[in-house]
This record gives structure tokens, sequence and C-alpha cells, in this order.
């Protein structure tokens, strides 16, 4: 989606005007504020077209941004937002490392996926690029794609076995890739060489060289047309301007402190995250203090990647119509101390820390922000309740075309439920901005049959609005010429990890992966039966922890999203609403009654009012006392 | 000052003193300084009351619901850990 003057608010529009009359006119203002945004937009859009995954092309797995010459983010396009705050510090990084030494020379391109310096984990490549225009510094570019491949321990980067980060793939602190404009191809070839699928990373990577060569094309010709120094001016301009409405926003809620934990479980071992929020005035302080210590496998993040996840909540929330830039960095502070699941000290493994703690930080972050909003009269209609991640997974093996692959399952948890809002339900399928890719595209290029792929029933929290319902998938493998595939589990392990409801609506139901083994579920075609549900199967499956397994003929893997929490008390839901849902097959009759009070008949899935008052009356007379 | 605090509370000055109350019934929790929810009725059930796919919690969580005790407003919801022995 793409901004447009509409989409900022008034108050955002005065403080333009108001801020005008010192600085670069208004209407210059929108025309070169608005194009500095579109680069951004339009490096994503490289991205997607030049890449080769599935993660790229179709997920939107990726991050592209401008920053200023010293590093701050300019302009955050509309891709992964906590991506933005950690490539501002991958690329002070590389000015450290390299204006002494190496040198920043125009049109060099500069490759760095160290999570113990800026990115989150070693799969999140980043790809940064000074912009010179008359041989002067006046900006950065920077990409990052998920590549399918880091030559880890388990195939597709994410390694449940890994116990250091040694063993999860190549690390690289910063080297130049192109060299004033001249791609070096032994360091590229060293690169792809190190994975498991060298033409798909290579495409990945050049993917990342379009995308800088794009920003830097734009942001020249507009040096061009305006000169640096009113291009310097608007910029300025935009992070004041982004600062100054943020804070004034935050001083107008009431201070306070707000708290949340959050869980994740894997094979008897369990992690907590604490977060307490402080907002004193126009700042806000986001400590972790009381987290669990680092885990031995590889859930762990960064420092960086914890402000990132912290970053992007205040973005979505407080700054949502707001220019996306580093005026959101100068009001908040993370403390995570070191040695935590937040702040891993070195040599703690990191892989899949993107779908699980940064998944539970984002939910945290996000979670202390909601009840911070909901103590202003101006903001809490924005309330909403959330979601926390839920499961995903990486397979890999001998495609039916004869070649090895790897790709991801996390596009059937891109479509998890959002959770309820305070004036409407949550989005069933909403997911985060990432998106999934089309069952025909994946059954063609990989040996998988999908059972079904549709909506949960009874999914959504319930509440006075209801939480969104996520998807529920199931696969076997087919056409597979070594009969078996590797599955690699991963995401938010154990049971918490769907939607908490909010003010009194119900949690969302969990997300989960599960694996039924020898499922026999050719003598079902053989016999010209269809598997509707997992439970047809008849056997028991077994939830998955941090694992990588082999998925094989005859097997199933279920995989269930997070599911939205609800909002207010359930039995305030119109009954007309819940039966409505009961017809459109995302709640049972059973959830109707027993969770919304509600009888709902079974032929025209009309609602016996009658009923529903004395069902109501009842459930709160025993439940409230 | 008057805030809101959640659906069905909010903090309410009176004079010097500020309070949590409920917006339903204003019946009075307690102090704004203190924590509300130990001033509300309190009940415990099996995560399914949630909805039939919680039975994977059932064992290892509980659903605790906060209500206001004079008037029996919903105010949270919300999985906790079940407490063995």
């Amino acid at each position: 989606m793409n901004f447009t003057m509409s989409d900022y608010s008034s108050e955002f529009r005065r403080t333009i005007l108001e801020q005008a009359n010192t600085a670069v006119d208004p209407i210059t203002f929108e025309i070169l504020s608005h194009r500095l945004h579109q680069i951004a937009n339009e490096m994503g859009t490289t991205l997607e077209r030049v890449g080769g995954t599935v993660n790229t092309t179709q997920q939107k797995d990726y991050m592209a941004a401008l920053y200023r010459s010293n590093g701050e983010v300019l302009s955050a396009g509309n891709t992964l937002g906590w991506h933005v705050a950690t490539a501002g510090f991958a690329v002070k990084r590389i000015i450290e490392r390299f204006e002494n030494e190496g040198g920043i020379y125009p049109d060099d391109i500069f490759l760095l996926n160290d999570p113990y310096l800026a990115a989150i984990h070693q799969s999140d490549v980043y790809m940064i690029s000074p912009i010179h225009y008359r041989d002067r510094l006046v900006g950065w570019s920077a990409t990052f794609v998920h590549v399918m491949d880091i030559g880890a321990m388990s195939p597709g980067g994410n390694s449940p076995g890994a116990r250091e980060v040694c063993h999860e793939g190549l690390r690289i602190p910063g080297v130049k890739l192109v060299e004033r404009g001249v791609l070096r191809k032994d360091m590229f070839d060293a690169f792809i060489n190190m994975t498991r699928q060298p033409v798909m990373v290579g495409l990945d990577l050049k993917c990342e060289i379009a995308a800088n060569n794009v920003a830097k094309a734009r942001l020249q010709a507009m040096c061009e047309q305006y000169g640096t120094e009113l291009v310097e001016a608007v910029s300025s301009q935009m992070i004041g301007i982004s600062e100054t409405t943020l804070r004034k926003r935050i001083a107008e809620i009431p201070d306070g402190r707000w708290t949340d934990t959050g869980m994740i479980e894997s094979a008897g071992e369990t992690w907590k995250i604490r977060l307490t929020l402080r907002k004193k005035a126009d700042q806000l302080t986001f400590d972790f203090t009381g987290t669990d210590n680092q885990a031995r496998m590889g859930i762990n993040l960064p420092y960086h990647g914890t402000f990132g996840a912290c970053f992007a909540s205040v973005l979505f929330t407080l700054s949502y119509d707001l220019l996306k830039n580093h005026g959101a960095f100068r009001v908040i502070e993370v403390i995570a101390p070191e040695g935590t699941v937040v702040n891993v000290k070195y040599p703690g493994p990191v892989s899949m820390n993107t779908t699980s703690a940064g998944a539970i930080v984002k939910y945290l972050s996000n979670s202390v922000l909601m009840q911070m909003l909901a103590t202003s009269e101006k903001w809490k209609k924005e309330v909403m309740a959330l979601n926390a991640g839920g499961r995903t997974a990486r397979h890999a093996g001998l495609n039916q075309h004869g070649r090895f692959y790897v790709s991801g399952l996390g596009s059937e948890n891109s479509v998890g439920g959002t959770g309820a809002r305070s004036y409407r339900d949550g989005i069933d399928s909403g997911g985060s901005r990432m998106t999934s890719p089309n069952v025909e595209w994946v059954e063609r290029n990989f040996p998988l049959l999908y059972l079904h792929r549709r909506h949960v029933k009874d999914g959504g929290g319930p509440g006075k609005y209801r939480g969104g319902v996520g998807a529920e998938s199931a696969f076997t493998v087919h056409n597979c010429p070594e009969e078996k595939i590797k599955v690699v589990a991963m995401g938010v392990a154990g049971l918490r990890n769907s939607g908490q409801g909010i003010f009194g609506g119900y949690p969302g139901a969990p997300g989960i992966l599960v694996h039924y083994e020898d499922a026999k579920f050719g003598d079902f075609l053989a016999n010209k039966r269809w598997i509707r549900d997992v439970s047809d199967l008849g056997i028991q499956g077994k939830l998955l922890p941090y694992c990588e397994i082999e998925l094989k003929k005859n097997d199933v893997l279920y995989m269930r999203t997070e599911n939205g929490g609800g909002y207010g008390d359930p039995l305030e839901r119109e009954p007309e609403v819940v039966a409505k849902d009961v017809k459109e097959g995302l709640v049972s009759q059973e959830a109707a009654r027993d969770a919304y009070g509600v009888v709902v008949g079974d032929e025209r899935y009309g609602v016996d009012l009658v009923a529903t008052q004395r069902l109501r009356m009842e459930l709160r007379k025993n439940g409230r006392g | 000052m008057n805030h809101p605090l959640r659906e069905n509370l909010e903090v309410y000055a009176d004079g010097s003193r500020r309070w949590t109350r409920c917006t339903n019934c204003q019946h009075i929790l307690c102090s704004a300084e203190e924590d509300w929810k130990q001033a509300c009725k309190r009940t415990l059930s099996p995560p399914t009351k949630a909805g039939p796919l919680m039975k994977d919690l059932v064992g290892h969580f509980v659903l605790e619901q906060m209500y206001c005790p004079s008037c029996g407003a919903l105010m949270n919801s919300e999985l906790v850990e079940e407490q063995k022995g």
C-alpha cells in the first residue's frame, strides 16, 4: 500500500505547516518527502521482481530503506519494521569498519549478516550501499532478504540442533561485494558456494544489489533536480516532524507502568520473557529485566533485534500515520540485560530467533503499548488484541524435478488471525504484512500435496469483538523421488503462542505443528477417500518441539496458525453476529453456546432468542456469582 | 484527573485521592496506586471455556477471569499456568 496525502492525520499536516515557516515550503516538502518514501517502496518492488525464492518474491520477507549519511533512518518503505532499525545499526557498523580502512567509495555495496554486529540472524543478509552525488556522500540505502540457505547445520538456516552461533552458517561482519561498481565475483562465488542452494541464494543477493542500485539512481536524480542542500533540509525536517509529533502524542498520555510476560516451551524447557513499559512525559522505556537467561538453542535475540522490535511496535501503534524514520529512535530506550533471551552473549545461538523470541518480543512490546493507549481518551479506540506468532517450518529435499530445494512453510503461518479491536472483529487470516503463496504454486515446485488449507473453526478468541481466525493446513509428501523430505520445526513452540484476549476477551487457539507418522495416507487414496480432517486419520499425532524430522511417504504434517485474541466480554456480542459466524463455519454451535451464550438452531442458523437470554443469565449467575 | 484504565475500569480523582473504579457501576475497587486485580472477584476455569481447540492446554493452563465484585462486569481473561498440587 502506498501513502497518499490523505493518509496523514490533520494533526500531522498542521505540524508540517507550522514548521514550514522556518524551513522548506510545505508543497516542496510534500513532494520531496513522498518521493523519498516512494524510493524505498520501489526498492521493495525491485527485490520482489528480481529475487528468486518464495520468501522474497511472494512472501515479502524483506526490508528496504534509505538512511542519512550518518546512518540515521531517513525513509522506510512498507516493509518489515524491525529490520529498518537493525539495518540502521548495520550502516553504522559499515561506516566504523570501512571509513578508515578499505574506504567507502561511490558505487560500493557492502554485505553484512553478523548477528553479533547488526543482523538479527545469519539468514537475513543485509546489503548496504553508500550513495554519492558528485563524489559527496549524501546517504545510504539498505536492504535485507531472508536467503533460503546459509550453510548452517539444518537446511534453510534455522537449526534446532545448533548450540552456538558457529553452528549456524556463514557470519560476515562486512565485506565489499561490489567495489566501485564492479561485482567481486570471488566473494560472490565464495558466499553462494557455502550454501545448499547457490543458484537461488545468488538470485537473492543480486536482487539486493539491484534494489540498492535503484535507490542510488533515484536519490542521485533528486539531488540533480533539487540540489543536495534542499534534499538534506527535507530529510532533517522529516525526522524532526516525526519526532515532534510522536513526542507530543506520548506526552498527552498519562504517565504509568505496564507489564506483560510471554513464554516459549520446547521439550520440557521453558523460557519466559518479561517486559515492563515505563512512560514518563514524552519518553518510553522498554525494560526486559527479569527475562530468563539465554537458551541453549537458537531462539535468542541480539540486543539490536530486541530494540528493533520495540521500534517497530512504536512505529505501528503511535506513528502509523507518520513518516517512518529516525524520529521514533529518539523517544525510546530499551533495557535488555546481557546474557538473556533478549540480549544474547557470544557465542549463543540465534538462528531460530525471528519467529520465536522475536515474535514474543514484538507481541509484548505491542501488548504494553496497547495497555498504555487504553489509559488515554484520545487513543483508547486504537486498542486491539494481538497474536503472538504461532509455529512455522522449513522443508528440504529432492523435488519432483530432480533438484535439491529448500523452502519454507512460513508461508502457511503468514495467514494467522489478527486480534480484535475496540470496535470490530480481528481479520480472519489477516496475518502480518507478509503473505502466503497459492497452493498450486507450492505443489508445482515442491513434492507436497495439500490435504487442505482453510480457516480454523473456533480459532478466534471469543469476545464482544471476535479475534480473527487463522488458517490450518495439512500436507503429505507426493511425487517425491526419495519418498521423504526434511522438515525443521520452529516458530513459537509451546501452547501459549496464540493471541491473548484483551479487556475480558478470550485468547485465540494456539498455533500447533503436528506430525502424524505412518498415517497410511496412500490407503485412503487407494480407496478413493479424502481426508477432510486430520482426526479422520484415526491415529495420534505428535506435537513437535524445536526439532528436525523426516516427513516420509504416508506421513501427514498438520500446521495451525496463531489465532487472534478477542476484545471485551463475549456475552456482550450481538447474538445475530454469532449466528452469522456459525453459518460461515468460523464458530461451532458448541462454542456459540458455551463461550458466547448464544443458542443457534441447526437448520437456518437462526438465534433462539428466549433460550439465549436464559442461557446468558445463567452463565452470568453461575460464572460470576 | 480522571482517565480510562481499560474497558470497564477508570482512574477517578476525588480531591487529592485517586481511585480505580468500575465504569459500569461506579464501584470503587481500590486506590489507584494498588493492584486492581486484587480487588476483583476471580474465577479459574478450564481453558476449553475459550473454545474446544484449547483442549491441548488442559492440565497446563487455566483461564483466569476477573470480574467487578459489585456488578460482575468482566475485566480480564487470561491463560495462566495451572498450579500443581
